[in-house]
């Protein structure tokens, strides 16, 4: 089992140093002046250089110091088409006037100047294919296909609900690898930071399947529908009509029965290795 | 119109002169548990956030109501401003988070405030508010325009004094009663890829602060400074230079001097030993490990510090050679306990990682560690010296590792607490999974390195009253929903009255019963519980203060 795990990890670095390889190459390319690496201080500042500095003091806390996206969520911003869609900067320009509460203040305190200089930093990070953050990751295969497959059919229990030629046919085509093996683990949320399940649709990935609940009230009356929020205090659930409902709870009345359609992905998970995990990976990449 | 807008400013205008001659704190005080003011970031010295206020109790809890709340601006309006208008970034420091729907949207505060002669003083990043403590009304709003950073913890308090650190790394001392400032100095440049978050604490004649930042390439420290002048006394570093113990945890001098471990929560303090306990942050790169072979001391560390001179008496390392961003900077929580019949001073942690650890606060022994949620995974077992034995193959790969709890951590700064009355140590504890993920970069990597995590969806937490001798589970609340955020962030408050005060993730603010976890009295405060809530008496009333996002909630028995 060591063994495995370490043969393992050693294809792992192995692959991951052949993508690094191919980004030390891109970042060997010549960068516009002034950028950070390319002392110039005789020559003004250009916007760029600007950028970066008001790039550092605004949005390089969530979106990393390069602009790839950080630890505390920031998207990665060279691929924001709000950022570097247009030239004029105009869609930037009236983002960071409102930004996008309540996880991106506005940021009115920038001049328009300032936020075309930001946004001509970020075109320069862009110029570097190094993997970024989140889910433009490229995550290297390291497991067993077949090991995966007896997972699959065996003790992971997954055939119990899933098929390879049904639900998940050609799922190996379907999603990055990175979504992929996030979704094996639990399909639910964006893998984003925070954990945010209800916010907008996210690309490339499905909404959440909701959980569904059924209250039953000392009157015997049932209402049921897609949970929407659940505490000691209250129930909120939307019913088949769009409407939504909310109940006062006081411990066990009314009765709240909330059924998980991902239960047994919640039950699996703090049983699962990093090896199933990988050789489930390396299975369901195969079903093009 | 007019008339009563000049009448009101000249009101308010004369409220400082009115407070001036009494808002003086004597820093001998803060050894003593304060009943009538909260003078300090943890209440007191001890961190155990236990107050012998016993007007609020089981029986009565359910009848605590509103008494007023303040909700902060970001405006600067008849603010006094410092700084630099250059860089000025006001009022955007902290990240706002929402407690579900309907949360609040502005800066959150995560400082505890200090209240003192029936003031309140709280922060948010750059901004700095003194409040009425009897009707939440604003005394004034001190803004720092600067660069902006994750959050403020809080001021500490000198005499009449105030210090409060910015964003940008500088140290302001203001007036208490009017929050002119007296001066400020810089603690790093503003371009350097720290900053500062922390609160201030006030021991004897030093002012004791840290400097943080985990994201750039940068060292970090803990110093004291003079409280009238503002001039260094000492310093010490986190990581260490050429030469110095501890440098053979690194590969090399210049890797130990990027190495971050910022120390960001305020310490606590021992009088009798006169020892200063500061807990330190993860090393950087943050999911690199393979740039920075070892255990990488003093990262996610307690250490114990002379106050008086900066000098390291011990330090105990809870997670060696960190990948997961689990930095050590948790509440270290003083107990003066019994340990097989004979009494201990005893120091408590419950930490990112999902340990409990125990460790004698003299000699920094370990004494206990155990896994306070049921799902870590990123550990072999436990050395000789009671020390972590981290697992290799389940830091961030190429191919993701999953690994429980997430970088966010089974708890994280807002502080659990001690009931000396029940021998609980109660905390909020989240059962999250994480793949962590880290292409290897060869070419100087920094920061978070470009490793990267997938956060699963899934963020069960409950409430946890732990015996503090042995971290066994003697009760627990499971809350009912995950929410956005769990229950990371919601502080607790354990009380003589046997009420013990925290929040869950779906947005309430909630009374139990310290003894069994019965719930008492709840309100929903408008987003998620962002700080930990503190009490004291005024007027004869027992008030408990706690903040939901951008606004503060006064409360007590009618």
């Amino acid at each position: 089992m060591l063994r495995s795990i370490s043969r393992l990890i050693c294809v792992g670095f192995v692959a991951g140093y052949c993508l690094s390889q191919a980004a030390g190459a891109q970042n060997a390319t010549p960068q516009p002046n002034g950028v950070p690496g390319n002392s110039n201080a005789n020559t003004a500042p250009v916007a760029p250089t600007r950028g970066q500095l008001a790039y550092t003091q605004n949005c390089a806390f969530c979106h990393g110091p390069d602009a790839h996206g950080g630890a505390e969520g920031g998207v990665d911003l060279t691929r924001s088409a709000i950022v570097t869609g247009d030239p004029t900067e105009a869609p930037l320009i009236a983002f960071l006037k409102v930004g996008r509460p309540p996880r991106m203040p506005a940021f009115n305190n920038l001049s328009d100047d300032q936020v075309q200089d930001i946004a001509a930093f970020v075109r320069t990070q862009a110029a570097s294919t190094t993997p970024g953050r989140g889910r433009q990751i490229a995550v290297a295969i390291v497991g067993d296909p077949e090991k995966g497959e007896q997972f699959f059919n065996g003790a992971g229990k997954c055939s119990t609900c899933h098929s390879v030629t049904g639900d998940l046919k050609g799922i190996g085509s379907k999603y990055s690898t990175l979504i992929l093996q996030g979704r094996i683990v639990l399909p639910r949320g964006t893998g984003g930071y925070p954990r945010i399940s209800f916010g907008p649709p996210v690309q490339g990935v499905p909404p959440d399947k909701p959980r569904s609940v059924t209250v039953t009230e000392s009157d015997g009356k049932v209402t049921s529908g897609d949970l929407m929020e659940v505490s000691d205090f209250l129930v909120t659930l939307k019913d088949g009509d769009g409407i939504t409902h909310t109940f006062a709870r006081n411990g066990n009345v009314p009765k709240v029965e909330v059924h998980d359609p991902l239960q047994a992905h919640l039950d699996l998970l703090p049983k699962l290795t990093t090896d199933e995990m990988h050789d489930l990976t390396a299975y369901l990449v195969t079903l093009k | 119109m007019k008339l009563r807008t000049v009448f009101v400013l000249t009101f308010f205008a004369a409220i400082p002169f009115l407070l001036r001659a009494q808002s003086s704190l004597d820093v001998s005080s803060l050894a003593e548990p304060a009943v009538n003011s909260w003078p300090t970031y943890h209440g007191d010295y001890s961190g155990k956030h236990f107050s012998s206020l016993n007007q609020v109790t089981v029986g009565n809890a359910k009848n605590l109501s509103l008494a007023w709340i303040f909700r902060t601006s970001s405006s600067t309006q008849g603010a006094v401003l410092g700084g630099d208008p250059q860089t000025a970034n006001a009022g955007r420091g902290n990240l706002a988070f929402g407690g579900g729907r309907g949360g609040n949207a502005g800066p959150a505060i995560k400082s505890i405030p200090l209240m003192y002669n029936g003031v309140l003083y709280v922060t948010t990043t750059n901004n700095a508010w003194a409040v009425d403590a009897r009707s939440g009304r604003e005394i004034w709003h001190y803004v720092w325009q600067g660069r902006s950073a994750i959050g403020n913890r809080g001021v500490g308090m000198y005499g009449k004094w105030l210090y409060f650190e910015t964003g940008d790394n500088s140290i302001v001392s203001l007036d208490a009663a009017t929050g002119a400032e007296r001066w400020h100095k810089a603690l790093a440049p503003s371009t350097a890829t720290n900053f500062s978050t922390s609160a201030p604490v006030v021991v004897r004649n030093h002012v004791i602060l840290g400097v943080g930042g985990d994201s750039g390439t940068n060292n970090t420290w803990v110093e004291s400074i003079d409280p009238e002048t503002g001039e260094l006394q000492w310093k010490w570093m986190v990581t260490p230079g050429a030469g110095e113990p501890g440098i053979e945890t690194w590969p090399s001098p210049e890797a130990s001097a990027n190495g971050a471990g910022g120390p960001w929560q305020p310490g606590t303090y021992d009088p009798d030993l006169n020892l200063f306990y500061v807990p330190t942050g993860n090393p950087t790169p943050t999911y690199n490990g393979p740039s920075r072979k070892g255990s990488n001391l003093y990262t996610s560390c307690l250490v114990a510090l002379n106050p008086d001179t900066g000098k390291m008496v011990w330090y105990y390392q809870f997670s060696p050679h960190d990948t997961h961003d689990w930095d050590a900077t948790q509440t270290p929580v003083l107990i003066d306990g019994t340990i097989d019949g004979k009494p201990r001073k005893l120091v408590a942690l419950a930490n990112r990682n999902g340990y409990y650890f125990l460790l004698d606060r003299t000699t920094g022994k370990s004494l206990v560690v155990k896994p306070f949620i049921d799902t870590v995974n990123a550990y072999k077992g436990v050395d000789a010296n009671g020390v972590l034995i981290p697992d290799p193959s389940q830091e961030p790969s190429p191919g993701g590792s999953l690994v429980s709890p997430d970088s966010d951590g089974a708890d994280n700064y807002p502080s659990p607490t001690f009931d000396p009355q029940t021998g609980l140590f109660y905390v909020n504890a989240t059962s999250a999974f994480s793949i962590f993920y880290m292409p290897i970069d060869p070419k100087a990597p920094s920061g978070y390195s470009r490793g990267s995590e997938y956060h699963t969806g899934t963020f069960p937490s409950m409430l946890r009253a732990l015996d503090y001798r042995t971290g066994a589970v003697k009760w627990q609340h499971k809350y009912e929903d995950t929410g956005f955020w769990s229950s990371t962030y919601p502080g607790m408050l354990s009380t003589a009255g046997g009420v013990l005060f925290t929040g869950d993730p779906s947005g309430n603010f909630i009374a139990f019963d310290a003894a069994n976890g019965k719930i008492l009295w709840h309100c929903p405060i408008g987003g998620t519980q962002s700080n930990t809530p503190e009490t004291y008496m005024l007027d004869g009333h027992q008030y408990v203060v706690v903040a939901g996002v951008d606004t503060l909630y006064s409360f007590y028995l009618q």
